[in-house]
């Protein structure tokens, strides 16, 4: 007879010979270095979102707000402000995809950064030409997939999800950050 | 059977490449999930259907399958159906058998136990919404089977939505098959509805615990309308998922419940404390689901 102790050893191998796939793609300093390569300095500034501030921009975005800190940095250069760089996470089919965008003072987006990707289709989340499609965009603009945002296949719910979370940060510095 | 689960880990550690997933956080309802064209996935599933309603009843149901994406919204499969009995008083006479996986020629006064290979099956699975990106995920299921004692087609229709930012899964499928069984040397016809529904809570990254319910409603010969009804039988029980880039598993328990329905004398007769056993019910089910995308 088979002992139901055995049923859990189906599973062992699999877990002892499938190789990590956490991947972690840049690191919070690198990415701020991609998206404003010319700022001296990187000064924390994280805002506390209050009942009053999701509502809001959960009002105009139409994506819910789900931490209580958003981790935003802002980029100096002379002491003048270049702009800002927003780290945030959102919701992938498996775990957490961490991201980042950086906008220049007028809230439009200079670029999207993936730092942790650990799904199984999608990689092409990273691919430039994808991330290119958010370059300029600002609070307002549909970030809708299949319109102005070109899906991955096996990977839409990332892909939708990345994309509700810029939406949701545009509508934070129109908000917060102006 | 210790020997087929060595194998079928062997199985799962070679085929533990780095790829992807299509899986579902659930042992018994399909969602919508299809993979992407041109993507591989081996999946095992190990049923376990145990007790009737005396005496004792093992039934382990394989499946291995290779899944396959034909378009991003199309997926195919093929699999084989196989797995092993052993039952001693199962009857409620307290006799050993016949049933559907005992031969008729069993000792009815011996344990008896068997090894077998039931059919192979090819499923088509096409999205045609995504839960992702229309209001509710949609797909259609079919499913022709073909052992050397059971002929089957089977249809479903899957609907399937995420709430609460993706953490919620939920998804139900109907379910109708055709069937023709060989039984006790006779080819016999019936037909099956089944509705099965779930929801899954991602309580953590790479888990999810959930919630299946099952209705298997059978009838005589081919068709569904109220005079060929013979029984109704409603299964419950939890889900464990965990699933990464690599591999995922999922842990089904299903519990008969007491409120079996019977349509007719002859089924009556095979509800022993509220529960259907017949030929094709057990008081409970385990079931392990393994899939490694490549």
């Amino acid at each position: 007879m088979v002992r139901w102790t055995a049923l859990p050893a189906l599973l062992a191998p699999a877990a002892i010979c499938t190789p990590a796939y956490a991947v972690q793609y840049l690191t919070v300093e690198q990415a701020q270095k991609i998206l404003l390569p010319e700022a001296e300095r990187m000064v924390q500034a994280d805002i506390a979102l209050t009942p009053e501030l999701k509502r809001r921009v959960e009002a105009a975005s139409g994506v819910r707000v789900r931490n209580d800190v958003q981790r935003v940095w802002h980029g100096e250069r002379a002491g003048a402000p270049l702009g800002w760089f927003i780290l945030d996470e959102v919701v992938g089919k498996h775990e957490f995809i961490t991201y980042a965008i950086g906008l220049d003072p007028d809230g439009s987006v200079r670029g999207i950064e993936i730092l942790d990707y650990r799904e199984s289709y999608g990689g092409q989340i990273r691919d430039p030409r994808w991330r290119q499609q958010f370059a300029g965009k600002k609070n307002g603009a549909a970030l809708k997939l299949d319109a102005d945002i070109r899906n991955i296949s096996g990977a839409t719910l990332s892909c939708r999800n990345v994309a509700d979370g810029v939406k949701r940060l545009l509508a934070l510095h129109a908000f917060a950050l102006r | 059977m210790q020997i087929r689960i060595v194998a079928l880990a062997a199985c799962i550690a070679a085929l533990s490449l780095p790829a992807a997933a299509g899986e579902s956080p659930f042992g018994y309802v399909y969602t919508t999930d299809t993979h992407p064209q041109g993507r591989w996935e081996f999946e095992q599933w190990v049923t376990r259907r145990h007790d009737q309603s005396t005496g004792s009843y093992d039934l382990w149901q394989l499946r291995s399958e290779i899944e396959y994406g034909v378009r991003d919204d199309l997926q195919t499969a093929v699999y084989l159906n196989y797995g092993r009995v052993r039952a001693s008083g199962n009857q409620p006479g307290g006799t050993t058998g016949p049933g559907a996986f005992i031969s008729d020629s069993a000792d009815p006064n011996s344990p008896y136990r068997r090894s077998f290979v039931e059919s192979v099956s090819n499923e088509w699975i096409w999205r045609i919404l995504s839960p992702y990106k229309d209001a509710i995920g949609l797909a259609l299921y079919v499913e022709p089977s073909l052992g050397e004692n059971k002929r089957e087609i089977e249809g479903k229709i899957i609907l399937h939505q995420n709430f609460l930012d993706d953490r919620l899964v939920w998804a139900a499928n109907l379910s109708a098959a055709l069937e023709k069984e060989n039984f006790h040397g006779e080819w016999e016809k019936e037909s099956e509805v089944e509705l099965t529904t779930g929801l899954a809570w991602r309580f953590a990254p790479r888990w999810h615990a959930g919630l299946e319910y099952r209705n298997h409603r059978n009838y005589a010969g081919h068709g569904f309308s109220d005079s060929k009804r013979e029984y109704s039988a409603n299964f419950l029980g939890p889900s464990l998922h965990y699933a990464e880039a690599s591999w995922w598993m999922t842990l089904t328990f299903m519990k008969q419940l007491g409120n079996a329905k019977a349509y007719n004398p002859g089924a009556a007769g095979d509800i022993i404390d509220g529960r259907f056993y017949g030929e094709h019910h057990e008081r409970s089910e385990l079931r392990l689901r393994v899939g490694v995308p490549f």
